[in-house]
Formats: C-alpha cells, structure tokens, sequence
C-alpha cells in the first residue's frame, strides 16, 4: 500500500496501519486536505523509543486520531492557584477521506478547598465512562461507519454538567506529521449571564500519539501535548472514548397499537435502523424501547404531547444527553413534531403513527394510504427527523445557511416527495443520511447547540459571535463553582419607565437537607452581589452599587428550607441609570456564596418603556439628573441644596408614586442627621422636625411593609445605622397598621441590617 | 429561480400596537397565462417564511414553534386564481417575540412554491407602537409570556396560560378569536368570528384561523368548521372559504 495516500479513516488501511504513519498532511481552515508528503520534516518520524527502553514506540496511523477523546488541560508551569480548577472536556477530530476536523467543549469545575493538591502531575478527576451503547461493534454502525483503533471496548462520550461549560473551540487548519498534530484554534468563551457564545480569540493545540508495535486491544491511545490559550502555556492530554464523535440515550415510547420502525427494508433490499442512521453521521444513539402501551388517545395536542414527556420519561442522570421518543397516534395531517420548546427544551419528539400515506403516484404502491407505521422506512424516517430537530437541525429551507433542498433527512417528508415520481417513487427516493451540513453540525457544533435539554430551537445557526479577542485564561469566564443545594431568585417590577424608582429583592434558599454557612450580605455594596444586566442591544453590563464597601464577610447559618431576603434600589447603579434604554432588559443576580461557590438567580425580564403620562415625564425629568440619581443611591443629597430642592420637589408633586415617596425618604434621611462637607467647609445641621414632615407624607396610602421597603432601600447598605429606616419602623408602629403588616416591615427592617434566616 | 407568472403579496396593518396580536395575509397569484401547480402548503411551519427587520436592523424570521414533517400538498392554479393564507406574526426562532420593542419593521414574505422555485414578495412596513396604557402594556406582558404565545400558535393551552387566553389576550377582537381557538371553545369561536368578521371582514376572521390552524394540516378540524359556518352567511364572494380549506380563490 502506497503509504503516501492518506486514505483517512472512512477508508480504513490509509497509512500502513500497525506500522505507523510518517506522512506530513497538512489541512486548511475548512479542514480539507491541502498537502501531502511522503518525506517527513528533518529530525521527526521514524521510530522512537517509548517510556521503556526497548520497547519501540512509532506514529500513529492518522486514522487512529479519529473519534471522541477526552480532553484535559493543566497549566505548564502550574500557575497560582491552578490546581483549584479542572479544565476538561470532550474533543472531536474527525478523518475523512481527505480532511480533518477538530472541535471540543471544555468544562471548568472549580474545587472548594480544603482539599488534597492537585498538581499538574495528577491526573484531574474525569468524568466517569457512560457506555450509550455498550461495545459498539463498528461494522454495524452503518455504511459511512468509521473504522479505526485506540479506542476503548466499551466506548464513551465526556458529558459534563451544563452549569460547568466554558468555552468551544474548533480547529482553522490542521498539520499531522510523524506523530505530532498540531492545530490553530478559535475559541468562543460562553458567558454564563446570556447564556450566549461571545468573546473569540485564537491559540494552538498540538498533541503527540505514538503507540508500541504491540497494542492490546481496547486499550485507549493517550496524546500529550501543549496548547497555548490565552497568552498561557498548557499540558493537554486526550485520551480517546470512542471511533464515533458523540453518543445519545434515546428511549423510545408507543402508544398502543402502534409499531416502532425497529427495522426498516429500503427499496434496494437494505435493512437500516434508527442507530445506523446516526451512526452516519458519527453519532452513537441507543434505542431503548420502554413502553409499548402508552394510553390511547387518537389526538394529540402540543400540551399532551409534552404531559406525555414529563410523565413518561425514565429516570435518567442529570448530565446524560439522552432524548425521548414516542410514537404516537396523530395531530393533523403531520408525520410528526419536535414540540419540547419549553424552559427545558428540545428533550422530545414523536412521529405519528396514524396519519396515512397520500394515493399520488409518486407514493410507493405498497405505501400508498397506509399509516405512516406501516411503512417503517416512512417512519423510520419521520422519526429520525424529528430526532434531529430536537438535536437543533433545521429543515434546510428553514436553515439561515441555506444549504439545497433534498431528498435527506432533515428535509420536510413533502420536500422529499417532491423528488419522487413514478420511477422512484417515495420512500424508495430517499436518502437514509444526513446532508453534510447537518452531519457537520451535529459531529462539530458546540454541546450547548446540540445537547437536548439546553439552547433552544434555533440557536446557533447564525454566526457564533464577533468582537475583540481577548487574552482570558482556559479557565474560560468560570469564575466559581455552581454552588449545589442553593436557589437564589431574583424579584424586580415587570414594566417600569425611564427615571422610575426600581426595587429588586434577591432572595436566597436553601434547598439541600443540610444547614449551610452563607454570605448575608445581600446587596450590592458589599462585594458579593452584583446584577448582571442585559440590555435590549444585548451589551452585558455587571451592577453593583455606586458604592463599594470591603470587610470580612458576615454569613449566618441558613437552615434547610429557609430563605434570607435583600432588597436594593436599582434606579441608579454603577451603570448610572440602570434602566436608560427602552426596550426589554434582562437581569440576574449572581451571588458568591462563601468564596468558593456561586449561585445564580434565572434569568427576569423588565420591560423598559419612555415616560409616558405627564406625571412621569415630570418625575423622570428629576430622578434622570446624575446628581439627583447618586443621591437616591447614597440615601443622602449631602451639602448639594440643588439636589435637595429636587428632590422636594418630585416627592411633594409626586406623593403617590413610589419615586416621589423615595425622594421624601432620601430627603428624610438626610435631614435626620448631621452631616459636615470637610472639603467645602460646610455644615449640615440635622432637621428632624423636617425629617419627620417628609416621612408622614410616605406613610399616607402605604402599608408598613411598603414602606419600610422604601426606607430599606434608600438607605445605603454600608450605613446599617442609616436614621431613616429606624424612624420608619417607629413610625408605622405608632400608627395604625395591621400587626401582619408590621411584622412584615419590622422583618423588612432586620434584613437591612443582617438579614435573617426565615 | 422563480416560477413565471407567480407573485406573492404579503398585507398587514400599516400600525398596531404592540398588545395586539398581528395577523398578516399571503397571497399568492398566478398572474401567468397558464395553469401552474404549485405546493398548497403557504405556512410557516412548511414552506412560507417571513423575515422581520425592525429597529436598528434586528433581523428575525417568523416562525411556528415548532419543527414539523409532513406531507407534500399541492394546488392547481388557474391564471388569475390566488392562493390565500393567515400567518401569526408572533414569535421568532426559538419562541421569542418576534416584535420586541415598539418601532417600524420591515416584513418580507418567501414561499417555495415548489423546491429551487422560490417567489418573494414586496417588503412591507408595519409599525407597531408603544402600549400607552396599563391595562395595554398587560395585555402586551401577555402576549410576550412563551406559554401564552406558543399557545396561541399551537392552538392549544400551553402550560399555564389558561389565564392569559381568557383574561387580558381576550380583550381585543383578533386576540378573543384566537383564545377562544387555543382554549377549544368552539362556541366562543364562533362569536369571536362574529365580532371578528363585523369589524374587519369575514376574511379576516377566517385567514386569522387559519394562521394557528392550517386548513391543509388540520382538515377537519371542528374549530376551522365552526368558524366557516359563522362566516358562510357574511362570505358573498367565497374568499373566507378559501382561506379555510387551502383552495384557490378566483378574485372578481
């Protein structure tokens, strides 16, 4: 065999296999091959001695790079504080006859010390084999099935949890020679707030295989090698999982007296199967089929369709990709549905069984009117589509990449059809395959686009993301770990204007069985907090208060199954004007728990809209005054008289908004204390009779609990001895409030100044 | 490449605001001197597509949820026969709203009257303005809610949207039918039909049907039947019909 030929891994025996590969291939952006030579550069190739003397180590075939590897990444030299992270994740290099390809998904676990060191020489702890289809024997992974060693009898695929993905990156071009594949990278960091891809930059890969003359079968190969990231050097090892790219559970339901398409005999006397199909495109799909007595129900709707999901379903573990099926009765006269667009989306699909086949020529003769399920290529088919609907593929028509319309099977079954004619009649016409648009996607994409149960339908068919590369080390925008048995939400007003007083009220729970040690510094001065804010141009900005406050962090035992609560004015920030474009906003609260852990509120939308009525537009005129907005954020316009007057102004005109009765707080605030301006020399007296003036005019048409979260939030967060809280907590007491409603200020009240476990 | 003689036209209100929800209607016309056959299947789940441009250059595509297989369907039409079709412009890929903020939009309307035949309308410009009032700015929150959303395009209740459907979503003519679809309420159907059709046109009332349940993916539907029977009495010229069965329609 010509070793010059790299025959790539579709055709296997490219190199001389056992013997080792000593060709140079070299591979453009778009992964094709662009040169090839027989001769390696002076000084690589030929035999080299393994970690034994004696015991020879050559290149690996080409072919042997192919499949799924598990990549783990550790700085070289260990850099402060490198051995709290874990950087791995899964890696795809794919062969082909005259290409290859590269991509991967990298995870950032943080680890919370006490724990033991975790040098650059330990191996990290990995993910743990999830065999999706057992030993998949590769002459039965389909037509197109890859064929190459190194890989474990059982195969695996590193599926990592959600809450710990970092970055992608995607091979631009690629050189294998002597044994060493060196690759250029981009690489787009995920940001956590929107969930998005953002931030490219570029860095390098290059790993080493090498194996002995005498391999052990199922033994997986390990590369070695550095990368650089970030301006930063790295030790990459990969050790392979698997010949095919990536592996799905799919567990499969039936209604009754419906058929599942187990097998199917194409029109050329071809069996196929769910599985082959996939393994076209260098998935690993299990099917499982559960259930054969679903209920019958000869309609059904989305709402059914997704009862039927959640009620259904088997158990499964959380970082599993797994997808579930049914084969159902009908909805109309569609062949089937991706319907899972919910919080959680695209974890199911079904095909329907009872919707027949039309009578047009161009329809097989033995298919025309039956039920879609007794014609199991029909289907086989349908249910394979939708399959890769919930694996974020598009019809092609739909697709933003517009790639040609066809007889494969992300194309609608009508699409298809229209190919068909007497001669070659439908299903006889279709291809059992995906298009290479979709089977690049589905081996290449990122794990957020295809993974069921993350990215919506229809995301990642546009362009990943622009803007300037920035140095940012592998590990990624990850800068905690996910605290686990922790919720924190987050509760800000659905609809408020420009210039309007915002409240949030972030509150945190504990849903472990365990009491755990958590900050109580609530609020956004003190370091722990911040707000992260997108705005309707999808900018990211982080909020915090205009004021930052440092100090040992106070935490309080939070028991199981309670709450602590704060609560913020949000009007103006460390943005400024928080909420100065119309248009929707979308906000989180992100929480450093106890220095090591994290937690994150989801995501609350706030729709920002212009003043509208004159009252607003008169108050908005006000509160969108810098001078006036940092006296809302500090509870005290200080020897500033214009803002003072401003503000007695908005909360004289205005007392029945809530920004009019925060401008009588700052204002009451304020004038129950003293306060000295040492730079101007100028001395504020305390004007209590005056304080006590603006804070009746609150209390008018407002509960206790109101407003003592108005006096709660005026008052900075770093001044826990701040008057005006006090004072409105006296205030309501004397006054005649319900004992409910005074209990909810006093708690109001106590949370400003610690908050409290309830 | 576009098959001769096929134009298609894409009619919306020049402004609404954004608590409405917006119905626009296709057209699809074979101005050509010979019969063409053409797919039938002029909606978004199939073969039309609508790409939104709004402020600041935002582009969209309009879109039905979710992903569907089905069938080919196609329609004989004679010269100067149209096809006709309500579409929901409601959501976007992935379920958000297609329209997010108040602002003039450009709309753009494609069907592949068969496949590499591709016919694009005119583009069209409809602003949609700001809520002004409380009780609007609910009913736009209403109609921004995924559930309340998806269950409008699906016809169906979604989740928890039940609420929704017959509370503020209800308040106005076009939102009332289309609750009264997704809730299943035949006999509210019919009478958003009514109110529908008095104020607008029978058409109207029927395209704004058959944009949640496509005649030709949901024949037989009692909710489609219900609707044209209330409509047969106002449809002297038999468009509403059409529009409810996938059929050609001869304009006068």
């Amino acid at each position: 065999m010509d070793e010059r030929t790299h025959t790539g891994a579709g055709r296997h025996g490219g190199g001389c296999g056992d013997c080792g590969d000593e060709a140079v291939y070299r591979f453009d952006a778009y992964g094709e091959l662009v040169d090839e030579s027989v001769d390696p550069p002076p000084g690589i190739g030929g035999v080299f001695p393994g970690p034994h003397p004696g015991l020879p180590r050559r290149p690996c075939d080409i072919s042997t790079l192919n499949g799924s590897w598990l990549l783990q990444i550790v700085p070289a030299p260990p850099h402060p504080g490198s051995g709290l992270s874990q950087v791995r994740g899964p890696m795809r290099i794919e062969v082909g006859t005259s290409s290859l390809r590269a991509s991967g998904d990298i995870y950032v676990r943080r680890i919370s010390p006490p724990i033991a060191p975790v040098g650059p020489d330990q191996p990290t702890p990995v993910p743990g084999p999830n065999p999706v289809a057992g030993a998949v024997a590769d002459s039965q992974a389909g037509s197109e099935a890859v064929l190459s060693d190194g890989a474990p009898l059982v195969p695996w695929y590193p599926q990592l949890p959600i809450s710990q993905y970092s970055w992608y990156f995607r091979s631009t071009g690629a050189t294998y020679a002597a044994g060493t594949l060196t690759m250029p990278i981009e690489r787009h960091l995920w940001d956590q707030t929107t969930q998005e891809l953002t931030q490219p930059d570029t860095g390098t890969m290059s790993f080493t295989c090498r194996r002995g003359l005498l391999q052990a079968a199922g033994v997986p190969v390990v590369m070695t090698g550095t990368a650089q990231i970030g301006g930063r050097t790295y030790r990459v090892t990969a050790t392979k999982t698997s010949n095919l790219y990536r592996g799905c559970r799919i567990e499969a339901d039936v209604m009754l007296n419906r058929q599942w398409p187990t097998t199917a005999t194409l029109c050329n006397g071809v069996t196929t199967a769910f599985r082959q199909v996939y393994a076209t495109a260098g998935w690993d799909v299990q099917v499982t089929i559960d259930e054969l007595n679903v209920p019958e129900d000869a309609s059904l709707t989305n709402t059914e369709l997704q009862t039927l999901l959640a009620t259904h379903r088997g158990a499964g573990t959380a970082d599993d990709w797994r997808l579930w099926l049914l084969a159902g009765s009908s909805q109309g006269t569609l062949f089937g549905i991706m319907f899972d667009q919910d919080a959680v989306p695209r974890e199911g699909a079904v095909g329907f069984a009872d919707v027949t086949l039309g009578t047009e020529t161009f329809i097989e003769a033995s298919a025309r009117d039956r039920p879609l399920d007794e014609v199991p290529a029909a289907f086989l088919r349908t249910l394979t589509h939708e399959a890769g609907h919930a694996l974020n593929l598009f019809h092609p028509k739909h697709d933003v990449h517009s790639p040609p319309i066809g007889i494969e099977i992300m194309n609608q079954t009508g699409d298809v059809m229209s190919f068909a004619s007497e001669a070659n009649p439908y299903p006889c016409n279709a291809s059992f395959a995906f298009a290479e648009h979709d089977r690049r996607s589905l081996i290449h994409s990122p794990d957020p686009q295809v993974r069921p149960g993350w990215k919506p339908f229809g995301w990642g068919h546009g362009s990943l993301s622009a803007g300037l590369p920035l140095p940012v080390d592998a590990d990624g925008l990850i800068t905690a770990d996910r605290a686990e048995g922790l919720r924190l939400d987050l509760r800000v007003p659905a609809d408020v204007y420009v210039g309007e007083y915002v409240i949030a009220e972030v509150t945190l729970t504990n849903t472990g069985d365990q009491p755990r040690e958590v900050t109580t510094r609530l609020n956004l001065a003190e370091g722990d907090l911040r707000l992260l804010h997108a705005l309707p141009n999808q900018e990211v900005e982080q909020v915090r208060d205009v004021v930052v406050a440092c100090g040992p962090r106070p935490t309080v035992l939070l028991p199981a199954g309670e709450s602590i609560t704060g609560r913020m004015q949000i009007l103006f920030t460390s943005e400024g004007v928080t909420f100065d474009q119309p248009g929707r906003h979308r906000l989180r609260a992100d929480l450093d728990v106890d220095g090591f852990s994290a937690v994150t509120s989801p995501r609350v939308t706030v729709q920002v809209r212009s003043a509208a009525t004159e009252d607003e537009r008169d108050i908005a005129a006000t509160t969108l005054d810098r001078r006036v907005g940092m006296a809302l954020a500090l509870g005290d316009f200080g020897s500033d008289q214009a803002t003072r007057e401003r503000l007695a102004d908005v909360a004289q005109a205005h007392p029945d908004h809530d920004t009019g009765a925060a401008c009588a707080l700052v204002v009451a605030n304020a004038l129950a204390r003293a306060h000295v301006d040492y730079r101007a020399d100028v001395v504020r007296d305390a004007e209590p009779d005056e304080a006590a003036a603006y804070l009746d005019r609150v209390l008018e048409g407002r509960s206790a609990e109101q407003v003592l979260e108005l006096a709660a939030t005026v008052a900075s967060p770093t001044e826990k001895d701040a008057p005006v809280v006090q004072l409105a907590l006296d205030r309501v007491r004397e006054a005649d409030m319900a004992e409910e409603d005074l209990n909810r200020a006093e708690a109001v009240a106590e949370d400003f100044v610690a908050p409290s476990p309830r | 490449m576009t098959t001769t003689g096929l134009r298609l036209t894409l009619s919306a209100a020049d402004r609404l605001p954004l608590d409405e929800p917006l119905v626009a209607i296709v057209r699809l016309v074979n101005q050509g001197t010979g019969p063409v056959t053409v797919s039938s299947r002029l909606n978004l789940a199939e073969d039309l597509s609508v790409t939104v441009t709004g402020p600041g250059r935002a582009q969209a595509r309009a879109a039905w949820p979710w992903p569907v297989d089905s069938g080919l369907r196609q329609v004989r039409l004679a010269p100067g026969e149209v096809l006709e079709a309500g579409v929901l412009l409601l959501l976007a890929d992935g379920a958000a709203p297609l329209f997010p903020v108040a602002g003039a939009y450009t709309l753009v309307a494609e069907f592949i009257s068969a496949p590499g035949d591709v016919v694009r309308g005119e583009p069209v410009t409809v602003v949609r303005e700001e809520p002004l009032d409380s009780a609007a700015r609910a009913r736009m929150r209403a109609l921004e809610d995924p559930q309340a959303a998806q269950s409008i395009a699906s016809a169906s209740v979604v989740g928890g949207a039940a609420d929704a459907l017959t509370g503020p979503i209800a308040e106005t003519p076009t939102g009332r039918l289309l609750a009264a679809l997704a809730t299943g309420d035949t006999a509210a159907a019919r009478d958003a039909a009514a109110a529908l059709a008095s104020e607008a046109g029978p058409a109207v009332a029927a395209a704004t049907t058959a944009a949640v349940l496509p005649p030709g993916l949901y024949p037989g539907d009692e909710r489609i039947s219900a609707v044209g029977t209330t409509l047969a009495g106002q449809d002297d010229d038999g468009r509403a019909a059409a529009l409810l069965a996938e059929r050609p329609w001869r304009p006068a």
